[in-house]
């Protein structure tokens, strides 16, 4: 417990520290490209066990807890933001390029994996994380260039606010493949029940605090009961030692969807998902072993998913066309590029979960890391570019 | 009232769907539990589900303990009573042991604003009834249940067959024990009710400052009865040891305030989590050494308080406003640590014991309240903010069944039993007198 003392503190040193440094990188007109969270990953990673040694390995495990509720409640901000009302009022060929642009570039990453020799299971749960590109990387960017292409930018958008339900989908199959006790029962007939079983606990907690918060408008209120529908939710799959973050992201659909006040509970998730991030970040950084270092994953998530962004973008380009709106360039796939937090958090769940991890999450912070730095040249270059002719 | 009966069959019929959706939530978890026990057993998991229980379970206790005009504190702990391990055991002994870590986070929390709320000018504006309440407290209701318990054993001897020095040693431990009550309970009921003014301040102030002063005087009875029944001089070196324990914490909780007041002051980002930090900084430090942390807590919030008001006190204000997540945990913790069994074993004489201590404390907070000039609310009401009895009390009893073989379980099971129903019926008349007092509601000055 002294040690779980410790790193609270040196958890909290970290977000202080790397805050601050943030501020005062950007204070000079350095910034990171897109990435939020790059300085609580490099503090992380400088106070871990592979570094000054304040975050050894085993205190990482025992900080689950914190995991376990933070995947829930990433999941939950996740299910709040797919409200059908908004959904519905797309048009159709926006609906199917948003969901399918992100199966797009994942389908060639799970497919790779498996040909390389990859677990199916773990496969599918890197292609769910292949699926999240980073928002905050493409509004850096474009934020202050007037020669932009709107269309594109919120054609992007579009892309990347679809992208969590293919996501949570894949990696709902993945964690029931992986789970030992699917494993123990007998193999895809039970990890079809246990697929079953997290979508009844995210049915069953969502509709529960439908009904919880009925008449509730103390933003405390609501804010306790969501945290112990989110320790239930991820209580009730990790027993059942399946990822929390499915069943969370199902309630959080249902929850927004059959509330009366929805964003009241969107504003809810959202006061605590920086802190959980902030956790999960740090967690990230301290548990990179430069020791092990899949190489298959690091090609996957870079070489396969660069190209597999950039021919999903053109063919996204492509459809827009058919459908009558323009985009600039069919470069518009550098745009899902940059990753992100969520990645890193998809990781962290496929670590905590999946048999056999050694040295994926080192070769995903490593592949997040080299899609923020590379693809903001590229952006620029291709994305960003003046068109010829233009005046600078 | 015919309009009202629609709305009121409405309100009730929630009532009910929320229950029923609760249980049907419970026994979910429970299945999952069962399934998942066999080949995965992830005790973290399951310590996540019992958390969650007792979170919904609680948070609706508390709705229905206002609808009985109690507070919702009862509600948290009846519910954490029935889930725990004791009953119905939806909270398994396994899960309790991994969740104190919440139970202490949520204790360093609650002593940060209760230390914040104990100003300096409030010490200097009430000090008369402030050491007259202490002084009566510490040695009245020391004396007095004391000697209450050793006469009523003369005719319902419920200790058993023991000997005179056994019972005098039992009867002052008990009596010490009386003089213990609960902080947190006292700051949660103020919290639940945004009150203020003259009684809240003295019995929040003398709670604090009782909290001090009753290490001491336990570790002093404590030895004198160690002496009376195992032969030997006193030894008044742990009294010193103790002193220097209470300063060591109060000193370590100045330290940490300051940085906490100069932190919030100067930096200010991502101050919940530095609170958090501090919390639990503490409480390793009780863990690993001789402090106390709930002293260390009290002491920093104190510090913070008094020494950066503005940037510190806006934010403790803030804390003690959003605390209900805080309250529910640690309630429902305290409430499932609580052994209904023993109380139901033992009913009779922790009912004696309970009223000895509450006519006790009645006498010695109305009559030197009233000697000090305090206000009529303070000297009619006040005693009933010194009735709840919690974690400190219990603490002492383990302490006891430690030290003492013999005399020393029967006395812990004892407290125990008394503590399930001071701590019910504490929080009840704590705010009960608040809305007497009429310092409910009220706007911080």
């Amino acid at each position: 417990m002294l040690r779980g003392t410790v790193a609270f503190l040196v958890l909290v040193a970290c977000a202080v520290i790397g805050a601050e440094l943030r501020s005062a990188l950007a204070r000079r007109g350095v910034r990171a490209p897109g990435m939020e969270g790059l300085s609580f990953l490099a503090v992380g990673f400088l106070l871990g066990g592979r570094a000054l040694g304040f975050f050894p390995d085993d205190l990482v495990a025992a900080l689950r807890v914190v995991v376990l509720f933070g995947l829930a409640w990433i999941g939950l901000v996740f299910g709040l933001q797919a409200e059908f009302r908004i959904i519905r009022r797309l048009a159709p060929w926006h609906r199917w390029v948003g969901l399918l642009t992100p199966v797009a570039v994942a389908a060639p990453v799970i497919l790779a994996g498996v040909v390389l020799g990859i677990a199916p299971a773990l496969a599918l749960g890197l292609g769910a994380v292949a699926m999240a590109s980073s928002p905050s990387a493409l509004e850096g960017l474009a934020r202050g260039r007037r020669a932009i292409d709107r269309s594109t930018i919120r054609m992007l958008k579009l892309v990347m606010a679809f992208a969590g339900i293919p996501a949570v989908l894949v990696f709902a199959v993945a964690t029931a493949l992986a789970s030992p006790l699917a494993t123990a029962r007998g193999g895809e007939l039970a990890a079809f029940e246990l697929l079953l079983f997290t979508a009844a606990i995210g049915t069953l907690v969502g509709y529960a605090v439908v009904v919880l918060i009925r008449g509730v408008t103390d933003h405390m209120q609501l804010l306790t009961l969501a945290i112990g529908s989110m320790c239930l939710a991820s209580g009730a799959t990790a027993v059942l030692g399946l990822n929390p973050m499915p069943a969370a992201a199902i309630a959080g659909a249902v929850l927004v969807n059959r509330c009366v006040f929805p964003h009241r509970m969107l504003r809810v998730a959202h006061s605590l998902e920086r802190p959980i991030l902030v956790a999960l970040l740090v967690l990230v950084g301290a548990s990179w072993s430069s020791a092990a270092f899949s190489v298959r994953v690091f090609c996957l998530m870079t070489l396969v998913r660069a190209v597999a962004a950039v021919a999903a973008g053109a063919g996204l380009a492509r459809v827009a066309r058919a459908h009558g709106e323009v985009l600039r360039t069919r470069w518009v796939g550098c745009g899902l590029l940059p990753q992100g937090e969520l990645s890193l958090g998809l990781t962290v769940a496929i670590v905590s979960f999946f048999p056999a991890t050694e040295g994926v999450l080192e070769a995903v912070v490593a592949a997040v890391l080299v899609s923020n730095f590379a693809s903001g040249w590229w952006m620029r270059r291709r994305l960003f570019a003046p068109p010829e002719g233009a005046s600078p | 009232m015919v309009d009202a009966a629609p709305a009121l069959r409405a309100a009730r019929r929630g009532v009910t769907v929320r229950w029923f959706l609760f249980l049907v939530l419970a026994a979910f978890s429970w299945a999952a539990r069962m399934l998942g026990d066999a080949t995965v057993s992830d005790p973290v998991g399951s310590a996540l589900l019992s958390l969650g229980i007792l979170i919904i379970g609680g948070v609706l206790a508390g709705e229905l303990a206002v609808r009985f005009r109690a507070p919702r504190i009862t509600g948290y702990l009846v519910l954490g009573m029935v889930a725990g391990p004791h009953a119905l055991g939806l909270e398994t002994a396994r899960d309790a042991q991994l969740l104190r870590i919440f139970e202490e986070l949520a204790l360093g929390l609650i002593a940060l604003t209760a230390g914040g709320e104990f100003r300096l000018k409030t010490v200097r504006r009430r000090l008369r009834p402030l050491l007259a309440l202490t002084a009566a407290h510490t040695v009245g209701i020391l004396v007095l249940v004391a000697g209450g318990l050793w006469l009523v054993l003369k005719v319902v001897p419920f200790l058993g067959s023991v000997t005179p020095a056994e019972t005098f040693a039992a009867v002052a431990l008990l009596g010490v024990i009386a003089v213990a009550v609960s902080p947190s309970t006292t700051i949660a009921v103020i919290a639940e009710l945004r009150a203020r003014g003259e009684m809240v301040e003295t019995v929040l102030s003398v709670t604090i400052i009782k909290d001090l002063v009753i290490l001491l005087l336990f570790t002093l009875v404590n030895t004198m009865a160690l002496s009376l029944l195992f032969g030997g001089a006193p030894d008044l070196g742990d009294l010193v040891h103790v002193g220097l324990e209470i300063l060591g914490s109060l000193l370590a909780g100045a330290v940490l305030g300051t940085m906490l007041g100069l932190y919030i002051a100067k930096v200010g980002r991502l101050v919940p989590l530095t609170v958090l930090a501090l919390a639990l900084a503490s409480a390793e430090l009780a863990h690993q050494s001789w402090m106390e942390h709930l002293l260390v807590c009290m002491a920093a919030g104190f510090t913070a308080r008094n020494l950066y008001p503005r940037a510190a006190g806006h934010f403790l204000d803030a804390l003690e406003q959003s605390s209900t997540p805080v309250y529910v945990v640690f309630f429902a913790l305290i409430g499932a640590g609580l052994n209904i069994r023993i109380f139901a074993a033992l009913w009779l004489p922790a009912l004696i014991y309970v009223l000895v201590r509450g006519v006790g404390v009645w006498l010695m907070t109305g009559f030197p309240a009233s000697a000090a000039g305090s206000g009529r609310h303070m000297v009619r009401f006040g005693w009933m903010g010194f009735v709840a009895q919690a974690g400190l009390s219990l603490g002492l009893a383990a302490r006891i069944q430690r030290e003492i073989p013999g005399i020393g379980s029967t006395v812990a099971t004892l407290v125990v039993a008394a503590v399930v129903v001071n701590q019910l019926v504490g929080p009840i008349l704590w705010e009960r007198a608040i809305l007497a007092a009429g310092e409910q509601g009220q706007v911080r000055k």
